[in-house]
């Protein structure tokens, strides 16, 4: 049994041991568990809400890859509109991994049972989608496999589905709040709490696989769920890891105008258009070849620019029109049901009938926990070396690998969890089976203490009765503000400094402020306490990556060096929170198989 | 629990039959009685349902109506009765449909 | 406006109880939704427990019971809602806190409809061919976001919970049991062919009354009822 470090009024504590803890329920975790339960092992899968409500289930559009289904395509062209839509920072070896894997890894989601929508010859429809060309940058490409618009829903549940068919474990509403490391130093288990009733418990395992997806709810607008607060981010900075490249946030063009729901790609891929206040489809000027279907980077760019020079629609002219209407309705009916659906229920029209009013909202975390390309979370020693740290793994979008670099293509996403979820628990599984006899001496041995005292202290921290008159959602909303204003679409010099200085106030007020709530049962004061604790934990990590890339490229826009700098900057960020220090990393341009792709200038 | 006497898809099935035939049956009786003034009193309405032509079908309609009646108390037995009580219900209305069987045998053979 | 929510915490409780609230109409727009109005009572009482994620009806987190009718409050507009607002958890499960119930049976029933595609084992060269119409069949089964709406506004469900699977369950049974590309579907309609899983449905229609994403769980038990009539007696 574990040995318990001297703590006072410490929580009763029950243990579980597992071969392989996945912590987050999403398409990334639930590909990943599927392989480790199928493969024999003990899987446990931690997620704060049902499974099936992670925010995987909100993806529209689809997930690439170069089936040529409707055009002939090959994974190559993929690899190389990866490269160029991540602006040359996305690391060539596992760009060229993932698109090589991609064909087959969809038609394995096809054999789960994803209802892919279907061409007539019956095989997986494909649509347009941004940033995406045959050979090399010529046409527009169809590579985005769709089951309607509610790909995600529908990976998200066959996943589950499979997951129910062979039989994973779950700890379904069970919030994880550290990591464990042993007395050696290494990943020895987890710390989490039953939402239902409070109680802590300790799972303990030698392979821990972070799958916590994204942080969006750092910014005021934007399209993610009210659950993605960075929660492994956060886990993984209190460990003294690093995150990577946290200057990337994906703005997304077209979420609905002030309420932030995403209007997915999907609608310009098939065959929408957004226009100004004068009516005119001004992408032409910003992208003169692809147009709508532009780098989302580029479109978002070109949306807060119009809006910014005057031409925004609506009273206040602050947004731009996304029209569909040219399209027949049995199209969007049958393409667009959910978009449909959105239109109607939040903005009260159907968008066959009027525009729908869209600006960009944050949408995708591009940085990450900075892994290798077999989910291996791995971290500079003393020497600046890059080392594998034991027993951890990250994969999906709180994992960097990188494949989205500095912009994310659209329908990368889902290929990125299901690629890299799969190939970690690949690995996973190989070290089990290395380790099958070490494993057993493992688990439930005496020789093994997991270090509790700061967590510990983090559980006391919140249970102080003492009144305040601060509250957490001010900070959090306050937090939203400054991130939005300081470190958004454009960002410089100024407005970032200013924004750092608020944070250090906020984090100030985090240490001062006190639950008015102490119950057990779904306590979500508790909860938010600890999501705010990941969130500014992020914006750290964001604002300083950001102040010191004095550069353009991709999402991280600034006004003050709006150009791209290879020669100073062709580099992956690396922030630790210990004294918010940064270090930097080289981009992999060594693809196996393919030749290297040289930057040059990016054009759409 | 005494569910095996009928299968969910057998009850299903049987309920459907009963009704789809009852549909038809129920008009053509009640059109048949206004038409038929020599109805009028019990004993020549039982003499002209028996009547050779009419015998097949109206026993099948009676056989019928208890089926669906029996599926019918049946589904009400397993939604309502308190869940440790449903299996001596369930016997107790098997007793009843046995009963109503015989009885009904009983009256035939001194109808006829 | 005025809300009547209902709340439970299990640690000084007994039972349930009502608690009004009340919302300055300047607070709220026109195009409010009912989960907007909840965040904002949080504002004025942080221990107010609900669940809720993506916000626009795709999670399937916060159903709840308003005015007698089970909704996603992200995608109920308070235009439509009469005031007061009554909010009461979904009826027919365990309470946890509040406007939280305990979803474990309904999961139960979900996971005994073997809502997993068996298919025929092909390389991964290959994927299963379906053709538009095949795939059509799926439309209005698959979309389904497990809310439990549907399942705890079934009387049937309410008088057997722990037998009846419920409509979200047989939905995704149906859903299997359509696809062209399942070769279980034999096995699949012997093992729903119960009167106490699958017949206890009634078409009492209360469950495509409730589905907010406007799916007809009753018409696809029905035609899973059709199903299993027309499979051969074992």
């Amino acid at each position: 049994m574990t040995h318990l470090h001297h703590a006072s009024h410490q929580p009763t504590l029950q243990y579980h041991v597992f071969d392989a803890v996945v912590l987050g329920g999403g398409g990334a975790g639930l590909r990943a568990a599927l392989a480790l339960t199928e493969a024999g092992h003990k899987t446990a899968v931690v997620s704060k809400v049902f499974p099936t409500r992670s925010h995987t289930v909100a993806a529209q559009g689809g997930i690439n890859a170069a089936l040529g289904n409707i055009t002939e395509d090959n994974w190559e062209w993929h690899m190389y509109d990866t490269i160029k839509g991540s602006d040359y920072l996305g690391d060539q070896d596992a760009i060229e991994f993932m698109c090589r894997e991609a064909s087959e890894i969809v038609r394995e989601l096809e054999h789960f049972g994803v209802p892919f929508s279907r061409l007539d010859n019956g095989k997986i429809y494909q649509r347009a989608f941004g940033g995406q060309n045959l050979n090399f940058g010529q046409e527009q490409a169809h590579r985005t496999c769709a089951a309607a618009d509610r790909t995600g829903h529908a990976i998200l549940h066959s996943l589950y589905q499979q997951n129910l068919r062979a039989g994973t474990r779950f700890f379904d509403e069970y919030y994880a709040l550290d990591l464990l490391k042993d007395q050696h130093g290494e990943m020895g288990g987890l710390m989490v709490m039953n939402i239902h009733d409070g109680r802590y418990h300790v799972l303990q395992s030698g392979h821990i696989l972070m799958a916590t997806g994204g942080a969006g709810q750092v910014f005021r607008n934007n399209t993610n769920a009210s659950i993605n607060t960075g929660d492994g981010l956060g886990m993984v900075l209190r460990a003294g890891l690093p995150l990577q490249d946290m200057e990337f946030w994906q703005f997304h063009p077209t979420g609905v105008a002030g309420k932030g729901m995403l209007i997915s790609e999907a609608v310009r891929g098939e065959g929408g258009v957004l226009k100004n206040s004068l009516g005119e489809d001004f992408m032409q000027r910003y992208a003169p070849h692809a147009k709508d279907l532009a780098s989302r980077d580029v479109v978002a760019r070109a949306i807060a620019i119009e809006v910014k020079e005057g031409r925004g629609c609506g009273p206040n002219k602050d947004y731009v029109l996304l029209d569909l209407t040219h399209l027949d309705d049995a199209t969007i009916k049958a393409r667009l049901p959910g978009i449909r659906d959105i239109s109607l229920t939040f903005l009260g029209v159907d968008p066959a009938v009027a525009p729908m009013p869209v600006f960009p909202t944050c949408h995708y975390m591009m940085g990450g926990i900075p892994t290798d390309l077999h989910g291996r979370v791995i971290s500079p020693d003393k020497n600046g070396a890059q080392q594998i740290v034991k027993g951890l793994y990250a994969v999906g979008e709180c994992a960097c690998v990188s494949v989205h670099g500095a912009n994310r293509l659209g329908g990368n996403s889902l290929l990125d969890i299901v690629v890299f979820g799969r190939e970690a628990a690949k690995t996973i599984s190989h070290a089990l089976h290395q380790n099958s006899s070490k494993k057993t001496q493992q688990a439930g041995s005496a020789d093994i203490e997991l270090n509790l005292d700061s967590v510990l202290q983090r559980i006391r921290r919140w249970q102080n009765p003492a009144p305040s008159t601060d509250t957490l959602l001010a900070i959090r909303k306050a937090l939203q503000h400054t991130m939005e204003t300081g470190c958004g679409v454009f960002r410089n010099q100024d407005s970032m400094q200013k924004a750092l200085q608020q944070l250090v106030q906020l984090q100030q007020r985090l240490e001062q402020v006190t639950l008015s709530d102490h119950s057990q049962a779904f306590n979500l004061e508790r909860l938010a306490a600890y999501e705010l604790e990941n969130l500014l934990a992020v914006a750290f990590a964001t604002v300083h990556s950001a102040l010191n890339r004095t550069e353009s490229r991709g999402a991280h826009s600034r006004v003050d060096y709006p150009e791209r700098d290879d020669s100073e900057w062709l580099k992956h960020t690396l922030y630790f929170n210990d004294g918010h220090r940064l270090d930097y990393k080289p981009v992999n341009l060594h693809p196996k198989h393919h030749a290297a792709f040289a930057p040059t200038e990016r054009t759409y | 629990m005494q569910l095996r006497t009928l299968s969910g898809k057998n009850a299903f099935r049987w309920q459907r039959i009963s009704a789809l035939y009852l549909l038809f049956y129920a008009p053509f009786l009640a059109l048949w009685m206004t038409l038929t003034p020599h109805a009028a009193t019990t004993e020549n309405l039982i003499a002209s349902l028996t009547t050779t032509w009419w015998l097949l079908p109206n026993l099948l309609a009676l056989l019928l109506v208890i089926t669906h009646a029996w599926v019918g108390l049946r589904d009400i037995t397993l939604d309502y009765t308190p869940r440790p009580r449903t299996p001596m219900w369930l016997e107790a209305l098997r007793w009843l449909l046995i009963a109503t069987v015989v009885d009904l045998a009983l009256l035939l053979y001194w109808i006829l | 406006m005025e809300f009547i929510i209902s709340r439970y915490n299990p640690e000084t409780d007994t039972a349930p109880h009502e608690r009004h609230y009340r919302l300055d109409e300047r607070e709220l727009g026109a195009d409010t939704m009912l989960l907007d109005a909840l965040l904002l009572i949080r504002e004025q009482d942080p221990t107010l427990a609900f669940r809720s994620s993506c916000q626009e009806g795709v999670c399937g987190s916060d159903g709840m019971n308003v005015n007698g009718q089970n909704r996603l409050s992200c995608i109920t507009p308070l235009s439509g809602l009469k005031s007061p607002i009554v909010i009461k958890p979904l009826p027919g499960l365990p309470i946890i806190k509040d406007l939280i119930v305990d979803m474990k049976l309904f999961y139960q029933h979900y996971a005994e409809a073997q809502p997993f595609l068996q298919a025929k084992s092909i390389s991964e060269a290959h994927e299963h061919l379906q053709t538009p119409a095949e795939r059509a069949q799926l439309d209005g089964l698959y979309e389904c976001v497990l809310c439990a709406c549907c399942t705890t506004s079934c009387p049937s469900f309410w008088w057997n919970p722990d037998q009846f699977l419920g409509p979200a369950a047989l939905m995704a049974a149906q859903r299997f049991v359509i696809d062209s590309r399942d070769i279980q579907k034999r096995d699949r309609l012997q093992t729903l062919d119960d009167p106490m899983k699958t017949f206890r449905c009634r078409h009492i229609q209360n469950c495509t009354a409730a589905c907010p994403k406007g799916l007809n769980p009753s018409r696809a038990i029905q035609a899973l009822k059709a199903a299993i009539a027309k499979t051969e007696s074992s």
